[in-house]
């Protein structure tokens, strides 16, 4: 479970404290999402997700507007007895009820007023939460931006990694990281790696040491993120061991329960395997293009048996 | 699978990057240090230093492999 200090949120969304300024420390975001408490505030409480950010937005105010007074502070300090929620947002620069301030305040929870408008609020929240809460991982590989394909190479350490990731940036692709691959779930399909802070830009190669991508070869030679598209696993030449010669199977990588397809490539002296990458990945973008050299061979072969 | 806890003593000395990545490299097992939701590969240089291996530090060591017993013993005397 991750979570994520308020204060950043506040931040990212140019929010203004109005009370509980001195909770905004402690509070802290667990879920990527957020509640419109209209209905718990008409008194129905049953399945309330107290836990996350409370947004209100014109419905809510001129609901609560509407109340006559004494019922109104009865409304919101049964809402407010909530102590867990992380904050309370008004949306559209509305004018927080006194008695919403003197609630919150008790039970430690700071009231935050947006300029933005309810529904483009909610969505850019969603958004941004759901990239900054999400699942992640940390896993030991190479990944490297070729044609616009992230390639995610995997192997045990000293098979040739990062020697493979020099010679691809050499002939004009992006490093993203080296050695360490921080990886987020994004959405359901898309895994995003990135570099940790840290060692960005730099790769390490046995007998020369580190170097600094970036300074070396220019600023069009690295990148932040890339979406990860394929994995390519290198592994030592067996003999006898059967390697995929036809790419009509395609395998797969499980990767925080997602599937990535995945490329086990042998390597050993002489093999140039830049330039096996760079092949996987077009051949990769052919195939999502709807272009399968290996099927329509088939294909081809098959029409001739029948003739 | 072993799984030992440690915290780091004192940085000076012994315990650089390039002493752990050493020490590390001598074991056939993989071996992983994990702190909170990051893991680095203790065999590579680039891993370690992403984690940051400071003085206070609580770290798991994950040794896996046919000797991982040996391996996570050794990286908990080497860190303590």
């Amino acid at each position: 479970m991750y979570s994520l200090p308020l204060q950043e949120f506040i931040d990212e969304f140019n929010l203004e404290i109005v009370s509980g300024k001195e909770f905004v420390e402690e509070k802290t975001i667990i879920t990527p999402e957020i509640n419109r408490p209209a209905i718990q505030l008409a008194g129905f409480y049953e399945h309330f997700s107290g836990e996350r950010p409370q947004l209100v937005g014109l419905i809510e105010h001129s609901f609560l507007s509407r109340l006559e007074g004494n019922f109104r502070r009865e409304t919101l300090k049964k809402f407010f007895s909530f102590k867990e929620m992380p904050c309370f947002i008004l949306s559209r620069s509305l004018e927080p009820f006194p008695e919403m301030l003197e609630y919150a305040t008790e039970s430690g929870i700071p009231v935050l007023v947006s300029k933005d408008k309810t529904t483009q609020l909610t969505g850019d929240i969603l958004n941004w939460l759901k990239v900054k809460l999400a699942p992640r991982t940390t896993v030991h590989g190479v990944l490297v931006d070729i044609y616009g394909e992230g390639v995610l190479i995997m192997g045990e350490s000293g098979i040739g990694k990062s020697e493979a990731a020099l010679e691809l940036v050499k002939r004009g692709h992006r490093l993203v990281a080296d050695d360490a691959v921080e990886i987020k779930k994004i959405a359901h399909d898309n895994l995003t790696g990135s570099c940790p802070k840290m060692i960005r830009y730099f790769i390490e190669v046995r007998g020369i040491g580190i170097i600094n991508v970036k300074q070396m070869f220019g600023v069009q030679s690295v990148m932040d993120s890339a979406k990860i598209d394929l994995v390519i696993k290198f592994e030592p030449w067996e003999k006898g061991k059967a390697y995929d010669r036809m790419g009509l199977k395609e395998e797969y990588e499980k990767i925080l329960d997602t599937k990535v397809v995945c490329h086990t490539i042998p390597i050993r002296p002489g093999r140039n395997a830049a330039v096996i990458c760079e092949a996987a990945a077009v051949n990769r973008r052919q195939k999502k293009m709807g272009y399968n050299a290996a099927q329509v061979l088939n294909d081809r072969i098959m029409q001739n048996i029948k003739l | 699978m072993v799984e030992k806890k440690v915290t780091v003593g004192s940085t000076d000395g012994e315990r650089t990057v390039a002493n752990i990545v050493q020490l590390a490299s001598k074991y056939k097992s993989s071996i992983r240090l994990v702190k909170n939701d990051m893991s680095a590969n203790a065999k590579s240089i680039m891993g370690v230093m992403s984690i940051g291996v400071y003085e206070g530090e609580s770290f798991s060591i994950v040794a896996e492999g046919e000797d991982e017993d040996m391996a996570a013993n050794a990286f908990y005397e080497h860190l303590k």
